[in-house]
């Protein structure tokens, strides 16, 4: 029989309030992960979705301001490489190839193709191009990698403007 | 020293009543699970615009199709509407729509002249349905009329 003035807690209420105490502080913590994890796969998505667009303007650019194009392929199947002439020049005036060496797609210049460093700070799994005719290009595939590995893909056609 | 009474005086209680923590569970739980909900609307969001980019990178590569047509192109034919699927990674996610009009231009100071038709009008727009929700973007070029 249990006195008035007892203090304390019995081991059974203890035990209750621990394993509650336990059920509390995961669920926190799986909720803390999984918002953390949802975050940083957004927001790095976000930004390789932005950097898929700056290629893409980037080589409208360029293209745009062109008179001519060539694409070949390689350097291996899923990447091919863009060189640009200006209308009347034999020389080559830009040139977009992928490294191997940091994923990337990288802006050669000028006539000894002078590495510019790449045009964005995504990985680049795909780069394809597909030749319409003389005056329009089309961006097959360009499909960047976010640094969490999720995928982002973009196409479009480049109009030649000044042949 | 001050000593603790070791009883409390009559009609003081200590502690939390049931209905006082079911109260603030209801409410905690409804915190939590709208920070969850706003996750996921993010989420959400990002996959949006995501599509949304590729709908204007589709509505671009259209409008530099037509800049490089002929102008008896079928593509250009006016007052029709033209469509294609609209693509993304090989999964068709809504569709490609344009129409052309020819429109007068105001700067030659002719508007009632005979052939009212100076410049072709573009308008373009790409609609697809994600998540239940129907989105569109739409861009308008004007072209030489020949």
């Amino acid at each position: 029989m249990r006195r008035l003035d007892e203090k304390g807690l019995t081991l059974t209420e203890v035990t209750l309030v621990g394993v509650i105490a336990v059920l509390v502080v995961l669920a926190l913590t799986s909720f803390y992960f999984n918002s953390q994890r949802t975050w940083i796969e957004s927001s790095t998505k976000a930004v390789a979705q932005r950097e898929g667009t700056l290629i893409a303007e980037h080589l409208a650019q360029h293209v745009r301001a062109a008179g001519s194009y060539g694409v070949t392929e390689g350097p291996d199947s899923l990447h091919q490489t863009l060189t640009l002439w200006l209308a009347g020049s034999t020389e080559q005036y830009k040139q977009f190839t992928w490294y191997a060496g940091d994923g990337m797609v990288h802006e050669l210049d000028g006539p000894l193709l002078d590495d510019r460093g790449p045009i964005s700070s995504a990985r680049v799994e795909r780069f394809q191009l597909t030749p319409i005719h003389p005056g329009l290009l089309e961006l097959t595939a360009l499909e960047l990698s976010s640094v969490n590995g999720e995928r982002v893909r973009l196409s479009s056609r480049f109009a030649l403007y000044n042949r | 020293m001050v000593r603790l009474p070791r009883e409390l005086p009559d009609g003081a209680e200590r502690g939390f009543s049931l209905i006082e923590v079911l109260v603030a569970t209801v409410i905690a739980t409804v915190a939590v699970v709208g920070l969850a909900y706003t996750f996921g609307l993010g989420r959400s969001y990002i996959d949006r615009f995501e599509t949304a980019r590729a709908a204007l990178a589709a509505a671009e590569a259209r409008i530099e199709t037509l800049v490089t047509s002929p102008t008896t192109s079928p593509d250009l034919i006016r007052d029709i509407e033209h469509s294609t699927p609209f693509v993304v990674g090989g999964k068709t996610l809504g569709v490609v729509r344009w129409w052309v009009q020819f429109v007068n231009d105001p700067s030659d100071g002719t508007y009632s002249d005979p052939n009212p038709d100076d410049l072709r009008k573009v308008f373009i727009e790409v609609e697809w349905a994600q998540g239940g929700v129907t989105d569109r973007v739409r861009l308008t070029r004007v072209l030489p009329a020949s």
